[in-house]
């Protein structure tokens, strides 16, 4: 029984880490069918950032806001600087995106070096408690509370508030929305600076649990795109469901069945994908 | 009329394709070769390659006694050859991209560190460091090998940080006739009898070195009872925790759970989580790099590092210790170096580095810096004569030195024999250091049980 | 129609003839660099049709290339098959591996191709990276035997570039036929306007899965004489990251022209391995590079001469 709730804790946990890494990328690419493959390394930027910070601070808080603002920067300057040829092809968008990838990752190498770097939880967060029977780091439930709260905030706002429906508008019909009096452009650029943001706290928010290394981006990139679209892409409850379930299928994969880890993971994935291609939840893409 | 003209064209083509075919079939292709080929006749070399075919005997070396001061290059009693023209090429295969730059970056700091410490000189010729970027892929590391010795000419490969590579290495070594010496790359198969190559040489462990000791001392000497083993679930991990089992029960002790996350893995949450503490006393533990980050803040952070002893093999010192702080306490490792081990020749090994890089010298800096020595002593053996590399790759054979982690020779397979130091990592100051508990000497590949 | 088709076989023998050539200029290591590109070149052209023609934007077709390395390199090394035996079983393997599969995945589009493909490219360097002794886990295999020809004209350097150069040639007549056939003219077709093409009568989702196995065959075929090449393979083969090398070598080369993608896989590996060997800034570069070739080249490659073309006249317009 212990053992099935440490598991379960640590799905959850993973499960949280994937939800806001992948409900950045999941909006920007249901929204304005972009396909940012630098999703990841503005994640890892954002971390080494924050890491730079509370070096620098002492401050968690501060090295989250800094996390954030880095990346939410360089979101918004990509895609200004590149606002035509992210609207193009998606061959386009994935040729750029990876290219922009490549340059932050080496970038990160550079300033960094490549030494893996542990980032501590903020003593107020730090050691554990017990719960259910087992000894759990406090930091992990908080991220895993985080995650429900901050599901359930972005729902709301996303259904229910005038902005959200502004949004929605955009998506479902953007040359009706420019027609409504929507500004659509600035709409998109701020949803994508938001997405870039969102991923560069996650960063930081993350690092006490994944600690920071050169190569991450490719890792944590590579299931946010799954996980965006097993749950669908542009559905917020989606991102949830499928980030959770993810998690918990490649930890439970990851004990049970260790010689064949990538297969418990990505073999659901591709059933999944055959079954009901646009997703969990995602509407048919056009 | 396409159709007509298609026909001939396609003639035209297999006419083309034939005409090339077979001027090449008779065409010298070694004549751009310019790697440097002995004259006299090397080893028979089987012209499809085949695992079964024995490997070939190298003609017998006139090598004169090898020097037995550590980094001082002799010209002793040298052949007749004059020394040559040219600088000597030694090419460099290192990670410095992906997961183990770290590693790459300390090996390489070790092997510069070296050949300034003899300014860059061997015998009276220029040294010159070609370096490689691996990026810890044996693909890589291939094409890089290629480019060393077919484009660069180099007279010898040293480096390597993981057993991918070095396999790989190994057996372009192997098959180019060229001498290698790996910094640390443990396959055991490389210097296994049915495999080993007269080329390559390794200075650092063979899977199960570390561990067969290692498995003996936890059982006798640290008193645990039962074990578990956690290591990466890939060849050298399992090779390791099997090692380090066997001797365990040997000496009476129980092996419990035993854990295989994947390699390179930074969540272990769910196995940490099939442990069980009450009935563990120690763990041995094979994870490399980032992942040992995660391990220990993870163990931490599920509260079970206080409850059972981690052992492991020596990988973890210098950078990757500083990182992991307080949640190593307690480690106990058996490793061929440590920055603790208490000599002259070790304090300044330490200071030289400490000035060149700023940062502490841990084990790959030390085996790079070996491998570096163990070049070029073997190249200063011969006078600095590499007109035949199968004499430097005998050469590097019949070293036996000093060095500043201690005594190195090597058995008929290559593989370094030396003393294995018991560490414990402990407080000190604001951080953490080995502390040398205990020394086994001349430990080999094959090793047994004292008593 | 007729006078292209001629100019463009003509081509590709007077390039086949000049490549032949290299080894009186180029030393071994070029020769050896030369044969991978080549290699890389020609299963770029192969995804092509998968992606230009068909439409479909793969993230898995490593998998089938090396799916087809590994089976050979376990071949003949484990059971100790002959190398020819071993390549036609590990490409007629694999072959039906992506006959099974493609059914199912061409039933997706776009982004959930994208996905469906990376999934699976995942599960086999999954099973590569885990196969224990079969597979050599991490290690990879060594010491893969070439085939013995006739005057044994593949152990050396230049003989097996030489005979790399027939072989992708011949890869490339026949994908260029595919591509220009009715067949290929149908996959445009699709590729344009399913809707439109179905109400015809065509047999959509077959036709995909068609192009997806002929694809998958090409890049087996030249996977397993890569590994005649390389005499060894590792996962790194396999791994995502290889496919999107191929994705972008189509992207860059200009898609559905075949002899871009061609092209710009050839150039991008020789362009990378050098780089290796130059500099640890190596992906910045590349990194960079891939950003200007969107902005300056969207199109491809193929597209720099139209596009000069049209500098060229609007300049002497100007003049004018």
């Amino acid at each position: 029984m212990r053992f099935w709730t440490f598991q379960v804790l640590n799905g959850l946990t993973s499960g949280a880490i994937l939800f806001f890494v992948t409900v950045g990328l999941t909006v920007v690419t249901g929204l304005m069918r972009v396909l940012n493959l630098a999703h990841g390394a503005l994640f890892l930027v954002g971390g080494y950032a924050g890491l730079a910070t509370i070096e620098a601070t002492d401050s968690f808080v501060a090295g989250l806001a800094v996390g954030a603002l880095v990346s939410g920067l360089l979101g918004f300057a990509i895609r200004q600087a590149f606002a035509t040829a992210l609207l193009g092809h998606t061959f386009h968008q994935v040729l750029l995106t990876l290219g922009i990838s490549f340059m932050l990752g080496n970038g990160i190498l550079q300033v960094f070096g490549g030494t893996p770097r542990r980032l501590l939880a903020p003593s107020y967060l730090s050691g554990s408690v017990d719960i259910f029977g087992v000894t759990y780091p406090r930091y992990r439930l908080m991220l895993v509370v985080l995650s429900m709260v901050a599901g359930l905030a972005l729902w709301l706002f996303w259904e229910r508030s005038s902005i959200g429906a502004m949004v929605r508008a955009c998506v479902d019909d953007r040359p009706m929305a420019a027609a409504m009096g929507i500004p659509v452009e600035r709409v998109f650029s701020v949803v994508f600076a938001l997405g870039a943001a969102l991923a560069g706290l996650t960063g930081v928010m993350a690092a006490p649990v994944k600690g920071l290394h050169i190569g991450l981006d490719f890792e944590v990139l590579l299931l946010a795109v799954i996980v965006m679209v097993v749950g669908g892409m542009g559905s917020l409850t989606g991102a949830f469901i499928a980030s959770m379930l993810v998690g918990m299928i490649d930890v439970m994969g990851q004990v049970k069945f260790p010689e064949l880890s990538s297969l418990t993971l990505f073999a659901p994935v591709i059933l999944i994908l055959i079954v009901r291609p646009q997703g969990l939840l995602g509407r048919p893409l056009a | 009329m396409r159709r007509r003209t298609y026909g001939s064209t396609q003639r035209l083509a297999i006419a083309v394709g034939v005409i090339s075919l077979l001027a090449a079939a008779c065409g010298d292709s070694d004549s751009d070769s310019d790697s440097s080929e002995p004259d006299e006749p090397a080893p028979a070399e089987p012209e499809t390659p085949d695992p079964t075919t024995p490997e070939p005997e190298t003609p017998d070396p006139t090598t004169p006694e090898t020097p037995d001061t550590v980094a001082e290059v002799e010209t002793t009693d040298a052949p007749e050859a004059p020394v040559q023209e040219g600088p000597i090429k030694i090419g460099v295969l290192n990670p410095t991209s992906g997961n183990f730059t770290v590693f790459g970056e300390q090996s390489n700091a070790g092997i510069e560190l070296y050949f300034e410490g003899i300014e860059n000189t061997v015998s009276g010729r220029e040294v010159e460091l070609v370096f490689a970027d691996t990026a810890g892929d044996p693909q890589q590391a291939l094409e890089q090998a290629r480019r060393l010795v077919d484009s660069e000419g180099v007279d010898a490969m040293i480096g390597l940080v993981n057993s991918a590579a070095a396999l790989a290495i190994a057996d372009f070594a192997d098959q180019n006739e060229v001498p290698l010496i790996i910094a640390v790359g443990s396959a055991a198969g490389i210097t296994l009898p049915e495999n080993a190559s007269d080329w390559v040489s390794r200075v650092s462990v063979a899977s199960g070195q570390e561990e067969a000791p290692l498995g003996w001392y936890a059982s006798t000497q640290l008193g645990c009872a039962s074990a578990a083993t956690m290591a990466w679930d890939f060849v050298s991990g399992n090779e390791r925790a099997a090692a380090f089992g066997e001797t365990f029960t040997a000496a009476g002790g129980e092996i419990g759970s035993e854990q295989r996350p994947p390699p390179n893995a930074t969540e272990y949450g769910p196995f940490i989580a099939a442990l069980d503490p009450g009935s563990t006393d120690c763990m041995y533990t094979f994870v490399v790099g980032p992942g040992s980050v995660a391990f220990f803040q993870q163990m931490e952070d599920f509260g079970v590092a206080g409850e059972i002893v981690p052992v492991g093999s020596g990988f973890v010192t210098a950078g990757i210790l500083d990182t992991l702080g307080t949640t190593a306490l307690g480690l106990v490792q058996s490793g061929q170096y440590t920055p603790s081990f208490d000599s002259a020749s070790n304090a300044a090994f330490i200071a030289d580095y400490s000035a060149k890089t700023g940062s502490e010298a841990g084990v790959y800096s030390s085996q790079g810096f070996l491998a570096a020595e163990a070049i070029a002593l073997a190249i200063g053996a011969l006078g600095g004569d590499t007109t035949d590399l199968s004499v430097v790759a005998s050469s590097v054979r019949s070293l036996s030195f000093e060095s500043h982690a201690g005594p190195i020779a090597f058995d008929e397979n290559g593989q370094a024999i030396r003393d294995l130091y018991i560490t414990r990592v402990v407080e000190s100051g604001d951080g953490v250091v080995q502390e040398v508990i205990d020394t086994i000497e001349d430990v080999g590949q094959t090793w047994t049980a004292p008593g | 129609m007729t006078s292209t088709g001629f100019q463009r076989d003509i081509s590709v023998l007077v390039g086949g003839a000049v490549l032949a050539m290299a080894p009186l200029v180029l030393g071994d290591y070029w020769i050896g660099l030369l044969t991978q590109a080549l290699i890389y070149g020609a299963v770029a052209a192969g995804l092509d049709l998968l992606i230009g023609f068909g439409g479909l934007p793969s993230l898995g077709h490593a998998a089938f290339f090396g799916m087809s390395a590994y089976g050979t390199a376990m071949l003949t090394t484990q059971a100790n098959i002959d190398p020819l035996a071993a390549a036609l079983i590990s490409v007629v393997g694999t072959a039906i591996v992506a006959a099974a599969v493609a059914p199912f995945f061409t039933r997706l589009w776009g982004l959930g191709f994208i996905t469906v493909t990376l999934a699976f490219g995942q599960v086999i360097w999954g099973l590569a990276v885990r196969g224990g002794s079969r597979t050599g886990g991490e290690n990879g295999i060594v010491r893969i035997p070439r085939p013995k020809l006739i005057a044994d004209v593949l152990s050396t350097e230049t003989g097996f570039y030489v005979a790399t150069v027939v072989l992708v040639a011949a890869v490339l007549f026949v994908i260029s036929r595919i591509a220009h056939s009715p067949f290929g003219l149908s996959l445009l077709g699709i590729r344009d306007g399913e809707q439109r093409m179905t109400a015809l009568g065509y047999r959509v989702n077959v036709r995909r899965s068609v192009v997806f196995t002929i694809a998958a065959t090409s890049a087996a075929i030249l996977g397993t004489w890569f590994v005649f090449f390389n005499q060894f393979i590792g996962p790194s083969t396999l791994e995502w990251k290889q496919s999107a090398g191929f994705l972008l070598a189509v992207v860059i080369g200009g898609r559905a022209s075949l002899w871009g993608p061609f092209a710009a896989g050839v150039l991008l590996t020789l362009l990378e391995t050098v780089l290796t060997g130059e500099t640890t800034l190596w992906p910045m570069v590349l990194g960079i590079f891939y950003v200007i070739a969107v902005l300056v080249i969207p199109d491809g490659i193929v597209s720099i001469r139209s596009q000069l073309v049209s500098l060229v006249s609007v300049a002497r317009g100007d003049q004018k």
